[in-house]
């Protein structure tokens, strides 16, 4: 069931600059999370009209949480940062689709690409595949070593392969940069991809050829996240732009979508 | 008085048993995730998304833009056209609410085809009344040009009466110098009613890549910082025009409800508000009753009868 409840904030820290994690509590359906859904944020101040869609992270049926890591890009995010433990928050959710775990197989190697604020809902979707018995690899990206989070969440799932666009730690270049040089396109069943559009037009060109199965989560300004109102469309191979990222995504197949 | 009935109001072509429905643009064709949270019978009514005779695909994304207390669209009419509506998206909409009333939006690039969606979309019993857009900012041709000329809109809203098997509510554009004006024109053009206001003309600029943040760089601004203009424009109109009028414009609460029933209003359509609470409606409607006993107000009705007659 789909519900907007109201949530506390049961832990809220800065993870990274300008990157926080907030820890929620309150009821909705967990049964129905799937990694890559999310949630809408109803900001505590009335001159906003608009919630903020978040991929979930985490989530904790039994202690009724969920962990949502989150990016200060404007006046929304920076307001969620300024809020303290015990503040209550109203949460709409679960929405989306997710990603399809039912078609990858146990033992099946997969790779999950990640860049900036495309990670969260990979951590959970990394839980999701390695709780299943697959062989999970994520190849991620940032700008500077400083700039790091979610190591500790990816190493703990399988093989982290960590790129830097200044070399200050890992591999020094893009995720894509470090993908070829790896030269091992072939050996993944699915891949699974979140972060910035170019990443994700990577991620396109860099797999189309091959077998594997391509999963892409993207990005839309969203107004009623309910199917509503035709804001968060995106278009498919016809380049009609009639797919609602709400509804029918966030999560894509790789070869249907246009970016 | 039943809760019931101190709610229900009558315009033409519409009984409601609360004068609370969705905004066109704002709900789809009821096809959509609001119906897992709220029991849709509960509406007064719901006006669904424009028609057009052909399939429309919209504007490009950006579609969507906030300022404070407001929200910029452009999506740009997109539908999937009128013949479509009527053999896939009304049916199932009427198969599990055959009690609610629908109000057709319906728009067009020029007067032969706001005639032809007329006269099919009318023609459905699943349809109550038409909902004439003369007033989309977002599309290049037709739209808001037919709402912003006197005579051109007179004409309009004639030609559509004539084919039309229903009431028709002409939708206003905000975006004009003398509302009245056009009102006049529509009354006499032979309207059963006035929607209005429709969303005002607005844009917002990045700051970082200096472009507009819509791909259709300009947008309809709606929500809570247009409802004063919404308020003054019904009480403009409804002291120059005998018609009943659909009111809409940043309508969040009860309290708004009644401002705009003071200014002169029937019913009342959310648009908006729906974003930040997608039951913005049944909490409406449960709000009400409280509301009117506070303010003792007997009904709806009788506050509509005494607003006029204070005019
Ligand atoms: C399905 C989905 C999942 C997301 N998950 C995450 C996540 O886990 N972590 C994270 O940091 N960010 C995520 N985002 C992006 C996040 O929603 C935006 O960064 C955030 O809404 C910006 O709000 P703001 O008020 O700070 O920015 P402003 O630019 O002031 O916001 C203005 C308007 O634009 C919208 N907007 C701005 N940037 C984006 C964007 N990139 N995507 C969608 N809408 C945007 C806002 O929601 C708001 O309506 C996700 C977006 C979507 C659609
Ligand atoms: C996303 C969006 C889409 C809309 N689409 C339509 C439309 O198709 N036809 C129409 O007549 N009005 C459309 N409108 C205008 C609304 O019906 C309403 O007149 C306006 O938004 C003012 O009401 P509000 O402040 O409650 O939203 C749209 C508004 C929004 C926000
Ligand atoms: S945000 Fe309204 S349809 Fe997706």
């Amino acid at each position: 069931m789909l519900t907007k409840n109201d949530f506390q904030i049961i832990a809220h820290q800065k993870s990274a600059p300008n990157i926080y994690r907030i820890v929620l509590q309150g009821e909705f359906d967990y049964a129905k999370v799937k990694p890559g859904c999310f949630v809408m944020l109803k900001l505590p101040d009335e001159a906003y009209q608009l919630r903020r869609p978040l991929a979930i992270a985490a989530c904790d049926a039994v202690r009724k949480t969920i962990t949502l890591i989150y990016r200060i890009v404007g006046d929304g995010t920076r307001l969620l940062s300024e809020l303290a433990v015990g503040t209550q928050l109203n949460v709409l959710g679960p929405l989306g689709n997710g990603f399809p775990l039912e078609k990858v197989e146990p033992g099946a190697e997969v790779l999950l690409v990640g860049g900036g604020t495309g990670l969260p809902p990979l951590m959970l979707l990394a839980q999701a595949l390695k709780e299943k018995g697959c062989k999970v690899s994520t190849a991620i990206g940032f700008r500077t070593a400083a700039m790091i989070f979610g190591e500790e969440e990816f190493e703990c799932t399988g093989r982290l392969l960590l790129a830097t666009d200044d070399g200050s730690k890992g591999f020094k270049g893009n995720v894509g940069e470090l993908l070829t040089e790896q030269n091992s396109t072939s050996q993944y069943t699915s891949v699974y991809a979140c972060g910035p559009e170019g990443l994700l037009k990577m991620v396109q060109r860099h797999f189309s050829a091959t077998e594997a199965a391509i999963y892409l989560s993207l990005e839309s300004r969203m107004a009623c996240g309910m199917g509503a109102c035709e804001a968060c469309v995106v278009s498919t191979k016809d380049g009609i732009l009639n797919k609602r990222v709400c509804v029918e995504g966030p999560v894509f197949d790789g070869r249907e979508v246009t970016l | 008085m039943m809760a019931e009935e101190r709610l229900a109001v009558e315009l033409p072509g519409l009984k409601l048993k609360n004068p609370v429905m969705p905004a066109s643009g704002c709900f789809g064709f009821g096809d959509n995730r609001y119906a897992e949270m709220f029991d849709l019978n509960e509406l007064g009514a719901i006006i669904i998304k424009a028609a057009t005779l052909k399939p429309r695909i919209g504007n490009p994304v950006p579609r969507i833009a906030e300022t404070k207390s407001g929200v910029l669209n452009a999506v740009g009419l997109q539908n999937p056209g009128v013949d479509v509506i009527l053999k896939e998206k009304l049916p199932i909409l009427h198969k599990k609410y055959p009690e609610l009333p629908v109000i057709a939006n319906i728009a067009g690039a020029t007067q032969a085809e706001y005639v032809e969606v007329a006269k099919r979309m009318s023609a459905s019993s699943m349809v109550s009344a038409l909902e004439l857009n003369i007033s989309c900012p977002n599309v290049h041709e037709g739209g808001m040009l037919f709402g912003t000329d006197p005579a051109t809109a007179q004409r309009l809203t004639k030609a559509v009466k004539e084919v039309s098997k229903v009431p028709v509510y002409v939708k206003l554009s905000p975006n004009v110098t003398d509302i009245v004006e056009i009102a006049q024109a529509v009354a006499a053009g032979g309207a059963d009613g006035l929607s209005m206001i429709n969303t005002l003309l607005g844009m917002r600029i990045d700051l970082k890549t200096r472009k507009p943040i819509l791909a259709n760089k300009t947008g309809g601004l709606s929500g809570p910082g247009i409802k004063p203009i919404a308020v003054r424009m019904i009480y403009q109109v409804s002291r120059a025009v005998n018609l009943p009028i659909i009111a809409m414009g940043g309508i969040e609460t009860a309290d708004d409800v009644i401002e705009m029933y003071l200014a002169g209003a029937s019913a009342v359509a959310i648009g908006t508000a729906h974003f930040n609470n997608p039951t913005a409606c049944p909490d409406l409607i449960k709000a009400l009753p409280q509301k009117l006993d506070e303010l003792k107000i007997k009904s709806l009705g009788q506050l509509i009868a005494e607003v006029r007659s204070a005019q």
